[in-house]
C-alpha cells in the first residue's frame, strides 16, 4: 500500500511494445473464440493489466476490457479527476470512471456472446454479481489458461526493466550492508528502502528472519526487532510494475555462499549441494497472471522470475533469493 | 496473541452468539484487509487470504501465496494455516464440510466469485453488517493504536516539510517519508501527493514533477500502527503564501472547523458533510463539493485507510462514540488549485478528540 514513483517512460517500454502484447492477447482470443476479454486489477493484483497497458493501480479497482480488435478500454472506480493521471502513466484506449463497474461493463458488452475473464473465480463479488445480472445472454468463461499461454516469453522491454529492478535492488542491498553494522530491523530497512525509493522504486518490501536461531520465516516487521547473530533478509522491489526479489543470509561462517551460487547455479537448481552446503528447497516464482509473482514448479521458458533457495550449512538454515531469466532451457542470473 | 486482538476476538464471538452464527468467512488482501485483520490479526503482504472463524474461536486461514503462508504460521500461531493452490476451490470444499451450520461471509463486495457464485451445499448469508458494526466502534485499546498512528503521522509530516524543497521530485519526498517511517518501525503508510498551482485538481501517487517556488504541495499521510491507520491532510506553500492562497485556505479552515464542531456521538455522516459544504456554499463554492471535484468530505479510519462511513450528504450512518473519522473538506479551489486539510479524530459522547498537534493553517516552507 505504499506506492512510490509511478510514471511511464516510453524509452523503457514503448507504445509499440504494449500494442504487441495486446495483439498477442487478441490473436489468442480469436483461437479461443472470445468476443472480449476482461482483466481485473487492484492493488495486490496489478500485473496482468500492467503488462498490457503499463498501468499500476494505487487505490480502488478496475477492469480492462480487451476487445477483439483495437485498444483496450479501462473501467475504473476512480474519480474522473484521475483520468489525466492514468493517461500520463499508461497506454490504453478509453478510460471510463464509474463506481458501478459490473453494471457499466455489462452495458458495454451488450451483443457479445463469449466473454473471457482472466482468473474468473477471483473476480470480486461486487463486480461479478452486477456484471452477470446485467449480461443479456452472454456467458463468462475463465480465460486464465489463455492469458498464460501468451504471457511469455518476456519481450526485450520486460527483460530490460526487470534487469534494472534487479540491479537497483542489488546495489541498495550492497550499499546498506556495507556501510553500517545494524543491530535492529528498522534502521536496516530504512537504509535499504530509502535509497531504493530515491532511485525510483515503485514498491519496496523488506522481510526479515531476524534471528535464524529462533525462526526461519521471513516476515515484514511491525516495530523494531533486534538482529540476531544469524539473520536473513529478503528485499522485494518493484520498478515500473516489474518485481524482483533478492535474499541473503548474514552469518559468521566462512563459506561464501553468493560466490558458490554464481559458480554452481545449475547444480543448486538441481538440488545438488556440496559436502558443506545442502540444498533443502528450491522454489521458483514468476509473473503468470495478475499477482506480481506466483510460486510454480518451473519457470516458463523466456520468463523473468526469482529462485528462492533454502540451504543448510553446518545444519543451519541459510536463505538466498536470486532474480533470474529462463532462456532456452537455461536459468541465467540477472545480477 | 496481542491484547488488541484478544479484545477483538471477544467482541466478535459475543456478536456471533447474538447473531446466531456458527462461523464467518472473511476475505482480505494486501490492499484491504480490515475484515480479515479484525477476525484473525493477519495482514497479507502480497496476495489474498480467506479465513473461517468459528464461534468457539477456532480459526482456519486459507492463504494464496507461499510467502504469506510462511509468515502466517509465525504471526498467528493460533490459526490453522493452509497454503492453497486453488484458494476458492479449497474454501468451497471446506464450506461443504460444515453441514447445516449457520455461516456468514464478509465483505460481500470483495468475496471472490469462486465462492459467492459457487453452488454450495450450504447457505452462506451476508455477514458484512455484523463486522461493519464491530469495525465502526473502537475499543479503548484500538483508539490507543490510532493515537500512536496519529503521533507518527504528525512526525512524518514534519519530515515531509523538511523534504519539500525546490527542485526535488514528488517521489523523492515520498522516499524521505517512507525512510522515516521504516526507521521508526512503522511498516505501512498510504500517501498521495499533489504539487503545482491552479492546474492541480487532485492528489495521486508521486510522479517525477519537481517542486517549484510558489507551488501548493498537498499530501495525506496515513501510517499504520498495529494495523490501525490515522490520517493527516495538510497543504503547504513553497515560499511566502500569496493573498489568494491564504484567502482560499480560510474557507477550508472554516469548513473543517464547522464539520468538527458538530462532531459528537449521534450525529450523522450527512450532517457533518453538510456542515462542511455549507461553508463552501456560503462563498459560492458549492459546486466544488460535488463529485466532479471531490470524492468524499471525510471518512472513517481504522483497520483500513478508508473505512465507512464516507462523510457525504447522502450517507445517513450515525457516528457512535468510539468511532474514528477524519473530516477533510479536500477539494479544488478555482483561484489557487487543490487544497486539503484534516486529521483523524475519535468521536466522543460530547464532541471529539484529535491527537494531531499540527496547526490547522496554510503551512509554508522556504523557497
Amino acid at each position: 500500500m505504499r506506492r512510490g514513483l509511478l510514471a511511464w517512460d516510453e524509452a523503457e517500454v514503448s507504445a509499440t511494445a504494449l500494442d504487441a502484447r495486446v495483439e498477442r492477447c487478441q490473436a489468442a482470443m480469436v483461437t479461443a473464440r472470445f468476443d472480449a476479454l476482461l482483466v481485473y486489477n487492484n492493488f495486490p493484483r496489478p500485473a496482468a493489466v500492467s503488462w498490457l497497458t503499463h498501468f499500476v493501480p494505487y487505490w480502488s479497482q478496475g477492469v480492462l476490457l480487451v476487445p477483439k480488435s483495437g485498444a483496450p478500454e479501462y473501467f475504473v472506480s476512480l474519480s474522473p479527476r484521475v483520468a489525466g493521471w492514468i493517461d500520463e502513466t499508461s497506454h490504453m484506449g478509453a478510460v471510463i470512471s464509474t463506481p458501478r463497474l459490473g453494471v457499466d461493463l455489462a452495458k458495454r458488452l451488450e451483443g457479445e456472446k463469449r466473454i473471457g475473464v482472466v482468473e474468473l473465480n477471483r473476480l470480486p463479488g461486487g463486480v461479478a454479481k452486477p456484471l452477470i445480472d446485467g449480461l443479456n445472454g452472454a456467458t463468462l468463461e475463465d480465460a486464465t489458461a489463455m492469458y498464460r499461454s501468451v504471457r511469455h516469453p518476456a519481450d526485450d522491454a520486460e527483460i530490460a526493466i526487470t534487469r534494472k529492478a534487479a540491479s537497483l535492488a542489488q546495489s541498495c542491498l550492497d550499499n546498506a550492508l556495507s556501510s553500517n553494522n545494524y543491530t535492529h530491523t528498522g534502521p536496516l530497512t530504512a537504509a535499504i528502502e530509502g535509497p531504493a525509493r530515491l532511485a525510483g522504486a515503485e514498491e519496496v518490501l523488506v522481510e526479515f528472519a531476524a534471528d535464524l536461531a529462533d525462526n526461519t520465516a521471513l516476515r515484514r516487521i511491525d516495530g523494531n526487532l533486534p538482529l540476531g547473530d544469524r539473520y536473513a533478509l529478503r528485499l522485494s522491489l518493484a520498478y515500473k510494475g516489474h518485481w524482483v526479489r533478492i535474499g541473503l543470509t548474514q552469518d559468521n561462517h566462512t563459506i561464501d555462499v553468493a560466490s558458490w551460487l554464481i559458480a554452481n547455479l545449475d547444480a543448486a537448481l538441481a538440488g545438488e549441494g556440496t559436502e558443506k552446503i545442502a540444498v533443502a528447497q528450491v522454489q521458483f516464482e514468476a509473473c503468470i497472471g495478475s499477482p506480481p509473482l506466483s510460486v510454480m514448479e518451473a519457470l516458463p521458458d523466456g520468463a523473468t522470475g526469482v529462485v528462492n533457495f533454502t540451504l543448510l550449512i553446518d545444519g543451519n538454515t541459510h536463505l538466498t533469493t536470486v532474480p533470474v531469466l529462463s532462456s532456452d532451457g537455461a536459468i541465467i542470473r540477472l545480477t | 496473541m496481542t491484547p488488541v486482538h484478544q479484545e477483538r476476538r471477544r467482541r466478535l464471538m459475543a456478536a456471533m452468539v447474538e447473531d446466531g452464527s456458527d462461523a464467518i468467512l472473511v476475505y482480505g488482501n494486501a490492499w484491504q484487509c480490515d475484515y480479515l485483520r479484525y477476525v484473525t490479526d493477519f495482514p497479507p503482504l502480497e496476495g489474498e487470504v480467506l479465513a473461517l472463524f468459528f464461534v468457539d474461536g477456532q480459526t482456519r486461514l486459507f492463504v494464496e501465496t507461499a510467502a504469506d503462508a510462511t509468515r502466517a504460521k509465525v504471526e498467528v500461531p493460533y490459526a490453522d494455516v493452509v497454503h492453497c493452490e486453488d484458494l476458492t476451490g479449497d474454501v468451497c470444499v471446506e464450506l461443504g464440510r460444515l453441514g447445516n451450520r449457520s455461516v456468514r461471509s464478509a465483505p460481500a463486495s470483495l468475496m471472490p466469485y469462486g465462492i459467492s457464485g459457487a453452488d454450495l451445499p450450504i447457505d452462506v448469508e451476508d455477514g458484512t453488517p455484523l463486522i461493519d458494526k464491530l469495525l465502526l466502534i473502537k475499543s479503548p485499546i484500538e483508539i490507543e493504536a490510532v493515537r500512536r498512528a496519529a503521533e507518527i503521522a504528525d512526525r512524518g509530516y514534519k519530515i515531509f516539510m523538511e523534504a519539500c524543497q525546490v527542485g526535488r521530485a514528488e517521489y523523492e519526498l515520498v522516499a524521505e517519508i517512507e525512510t522515516f517511517f521504516r526507521e521508526a518501525g512503522c511498516p505501512e503508510n498510504f500517501m498521495i501527493v499533489g504539487s503545482g498551482g491552479v492546474e492541480v485538481r487532485g492528489m495521486h501517487p508521486p510522479g517525477e514533477r519537481r517542486i517549484q517556488a510558489g507551488d501548493l504541495v498537498t499530501t495525506e499521510l496515513t501510517p499504520a500502527v498495529d494495523g490501525y491507520y490515522a490520517q493527516v491532510c495538510r497543504t503547504l506553500v513553497v515560499g511566502e503564501p500569496s493573498k489568494a492562497q491564504l484567502s482560499a485556505f480560510d474557507v477550508y479552515i472554516e469548513a473543517v472547523e464547522a464539520g468538527n464542531a458538530i462532531l459528537k456521538a449521534g450525529v450523522t455522516a450527512s450532517e457533518v458533510a453538510k456542515a462542511e459544504n455549507d461553508v463552501f456554499r456560503k462563498y459560492d463554492l458549492g459546486i466544488y463539493c460535488t463529485s466532479e471535484y471531490t470524492r468524499v468530505r471525510g471518512h472513517g479510519v481504522g483497520l483500513f485507510v478508508d473505512n465507512p462511513p464516507h462523510i457525504l450528504e447522502d450517507v445517513q450512518t450515525v457516528l457512535p462514540a468510539g468511532s474514528t473519522v477524519i473530516v477533510h473538506p479536500n477539494t479544488y479551489h478555482p483561484d489557487v488549485g487543490y487544497m486539503v486539510l484534516g486529521e483523524a479524530a475519535v468521536v466522543t459522547e460530547d464532541g471529539y478528540e484529535t491527537f494531531c498537534t499540527l496547526p490547522r493553517e496554510l503551512l509554508s516552507v522556504a523557497a
